[in-house]
Order: structure tokens, then C-alpha cells, then sequence
């Protein structure tokens, strides 16, 4: 054996590509995305291994991204689980294993799915994504934080203690326990756990009050957090998503939410006919006095909330 | 769920001390070079789990030194060796195929260059 052969490298397969499937095995970089190249190739399927990086975004037919595992990296480090530079583009269905960081959204024709976060000190259990999210049918497991808004055409089932930046708006919404979501938007039927969280002072729901099921009561931050009675342990350049997750309202242990300590917080009134209007398919539940004309003399105050502290 | 100051919470950022929510982000997975794993021998009865195939590139995770005979179980049966858990790879067919016996030419049946040369051939200078 001559040196050249002896000083070859010992490559790994990343991508293992058919005319109808792409596989990318666990824990390797792909310094492009997952993307056709000619025409068809949007219908292969997808299929990436957990703890893996993808330096761009993915397009195929459904797309399944694995849980993350405890892998070590070639430099000795543990792989801090999936991260996909780009988004997930869907022709079917979009499966997403916890440990994952999307740093744009998914979008699917289909369903997509969203693992849960679990505890774990080994395994990397995290789940972002920084864009939005859309599909026909979507199910987000506990623990999940999501940027963006999430549109779902069909039903949305969302866990406990999940996190949607901006809106959400589906025709059926199921959302269990200490979640907070930006907004909301629904049409045939909502229910929602304890201790939950709305940013936005003006949500929309089903007219029909016995399609809206809510477990107490549902926080507005708008009008009572203006006045936070700990302003002073808040005040820094991040009050504002610091009262959107509040302790004093909620607090977690492990997937478990409780009552906190203040009870200074308004809540949405989803029946009081004062704080209501009916349009021909929704109901308008506000926190903004409804027979106001002068909406910019309420405009900063409440919509501080719906932005999340940007500006 | 983002984690900090010994609670988990929702949003991004720690309503007790405001520190974002952070994640380390994946360095990457550069391959290995050969010239660390010296003398990587495959043998017969030993198990490689892949599909890639590509020119003389062996990957995947080597046994290690002390491994001594292994017993794989694959499909039912049983065959003593190393576990190599990703893809072999070879450049042809043919490789696959291993003779113990070297090649030998009668060099008797081979004419001297002087026997062969024509003395009319227009090329011999």
C-alpha cells in the first residue's frame, strides 16, 4: 500500500439519495440544504437523522426530522442536537423530533407534528423554531416555543406550557395547561387549560359559547400588567416578555403548572356581553373598551404586549 | 422548555433574572482522517452495517484494539468478528472478491526482445 492510499480520508456518508427518498444519516453537517434539483425531486421524501446540522432549508414530500441522540462529534464534543439553518417545506407531512432548532418555519400541504420537549441531561430535549408554522392539521407537543405565528387550515392541538410568540389561528383549537400564545384566532370550537396566557388584548372565538371550553380563566396582560405591582423587580430592557412569562402568575415544575403568588392580573371576559361584539362567524372578546373611538390613546399600552416587548 | 435559574418557564426569556432563552449551536462533523486509525482491516465474518458506496473510502466506527472476537448475531445466525456500524466502501465489484493465490506469467512463453525483433521493421532505430 503506497502513502496516498494510506493518507485517504475516512469520509462519512451523509446524504443517501433515491429517485424517491433522501436520508441524512444522524449527527453529520450538510453545508447545503435538503432541495430538487430538477423536476420531481419535490416529492422525494426526507428523512434526517437526530443531532444533525443542515446549513440551508429542506423541501421534499413529508419530511421527517428524528429526536436528537447523544452523539459525539469528531472534535469530542457532544452534538447540542438538530439545527436546521433554513426552514422545512412540506408537499405532505412535517414530523419534528424534539432536541431540534429551526432557524426559519415549516410549512406543509399536510400535517405537521411537533414532539414534545422531555427532561433529559443527556439527550438535548429542546424545540425552537424561530419562524411560524402552517399546516392542515397541526399537533405541538409540551414545552415547544415557537416564534412565529402558527396557521393551521384544519385542527391545532397544542401541549402544555407552550410557547407561540405571535398569533394563532385554526378552526378547532385544543390547548392544555400554562401555555402563551400571542394571539388568537378561532373559529368552530377552542378550549384551553389553566393558567394561560394571551398577549394580544382582542382575540376572536367561536359565537357559539358552548364550542369555547376554558379551565378558569385566561390572562390578559392588557390593562392589569401596565400596572404590575413587582414594576420594580421587572424594570430592564426585557419587562415586557419578562411579565408575558410571569412567575408570579404561573409556575412550572416540570411539565406541572401551578398558581403563582399574584392575583393583580386581568383576565378576558369571553361572555360578558360589554366586552364582546358577534360578527357573522366570530366573536370579538376585547380588553379595549369597545364604544372607544380614540384607539391611540389605548394603541400603545396594549399593543406593547402583542409585540412581545419589540418595537 | 427553556430552563434557567433552576426553573423551567414559557417565552424567551427568564422572567426572574431576564437572560434569553440560549442554545449551543452544532459545530459541525468533519470527517476523519485515516492517518488516525492505522491498519483498518476488514475480515471475513466481519458485520458492516451501511449502504454508501463510494472510491476507497472506508467509514463508520472501528472496533477497537481490544475487541477479541466478537460474536455478531444477524438474521439468525451467528459469525465471530468486528462491528463496523456505517458503510464500507469500495470502488468496483470486483474488490469484493479476494485471492490468496498471486498471479504468475511462464516467462518461458515470452519471446526475447532480440527474437521478436524484425530486421525489416521500419520502427526499430
Amino acid at each position: 500500500m503506497v502513502d496516498s492510499e494510506t493518507q485517504a480520508v475516512l469520509s462519512r456518508s451523509i446524504l443517501e439519495e433515491t429517485g424517491t427518498t433522501v436520508r441524512m444519516h444522524k449527527g453529520q453537517e450538510l453545508e447545503s440544504g435538503i432541495l430538487p434539483q430538477k423536476g420531481g425531486q419535490q416529492h422525494r421524501s426526507i428523512r434526517v437523522g437526530g443531532s444533525s446540522l443542515i446549513k440551508g432549508s429542506i423541501l421534499g414530500k413529508d419530511v421527517i426530522i428524528e429526536p436528537a441522540e447523544e452523539i459525539l462529534l469528531s472534535d469530542g464534543i457532544k452534538a447540542p442536537g438538530t439545527e436546521i439553518h433554513g426552514s422545512v417545506n412540506s408537499l405532505g407531512s412535517v414530523t419534528l423530533g424534539s432536541g431540534i432548532w429551526v432557524r426559519g418555519g415549516v410549512i406543509a400541504l399536510g400535517d405537521v407534528s411537533i414532539e414534545s420537549f422531555s427532561y433529559s441531561d443527556s439527550i438535548p430535549q429542546h424545540v425552537l423554531i424561530e419562524g411560524g408554522v402552517s399546516g392542515q392539521n397541526i399537533t405541538i407537543g409540551d414545552g415547544v416555543v415557537i416564534l412565529g405565528p402558527v396557521l393551521a387550515v384544519g385542527s391545532l392541538t397544542i401541549g402544555n406550557n407552550v410557547t407561540i410568540r405571535d398569533h394563532v389561528r385554526a378552526e378547532d383549537v385544543k390547548m392544555g395547561d400554562g401555555c402563551l400564545i400571542g394571539g388568537l384566532q378561532v373559529k368552530n370550537s377552542f378550549s384551553c387549560g389553566a393558567l394561560t396566557t394571551i398577549a394580544s388584548p382582542q382575540i376572536l372565538l367561536p359565537i357559539n359559547p358552548q364550542m369555547v371550553s376554558v379551565d378558569g380563566l385566561i390572562r390578559s396582560p392588557y390593562p392589569g400588567c401596565n400596572d404590575c405591582p413587582e414594576q420594580n423587580f421587572f424594570s430592564n430592557a426585557s419587562e415586557v416578555p419578562r411579565k408575558l412569562s410571569c412567575h408570579y402568575f404561573a409556575e412550572r415544575e416540570n411539565n406541572q403548572v401551578i398558581s403563582g403568588t399574584c392575583d393583580s392580573w386581568t383576565p378576558f371576559s369571553l361572555f360578558d356581553l360589554d366586552k364582546t361584539i358577534e360578527f357573522s362567524e366570530l366573536k370579538l372578546v376585547s380588553n379595549i373598551p369597545l364604544e372607544s373611538v380614540n384607539l391611540d390613546l389605548y394603541a400603545e399600552r396594549a399593543s406593547i404586549w402583542e409585540r412581545g416587548g419589540e418595537m | 422548555m427553556p430552563r434557567c435559574c433552576n426553573k423551567t418557564h414559557v417565552g424567551w426569556i427568564c422572567p426572574i433574572c431576564g437572560v434569553a432563552m440560549a442554545i449551543r449551536t452544532h459545530m459541525g462533523n468533519e470527517p476523519v482522517s485515516v492517518k488516525k486509525i492505522e491498519n483498518v482491516t476488514i475480515v471475513q465474518g466481519d458485520l458492516i452495517q451501511g449502504s454508501v458506496i463510494k472510491d476507497s473510502v472506508v467509514m463508520g466506527n472501528v472496533a477497537s484494539e481490544e475487541t477479541t472476537g466478537a460474536v455478531v448475531s444477524e438474521g439468525g445466525e451467528t459469525a465471530p468478528g468486528d462491528i463496523i456500524e456505517d458503510s464500507i466502501v469500495l470502488d468496483s465489484i470486483q474488490q469484493l472478491t479476494f485471492e490468496d493465490q498471486e498471479i504468475k506469467i511462464d516467462l518461458s512463453s515470452i519471446p526475447s526482445t532480440e527474437a521478436a525483433k524484425d530486421p525489416h521493421d521500419l520502427f526499430d532505430i
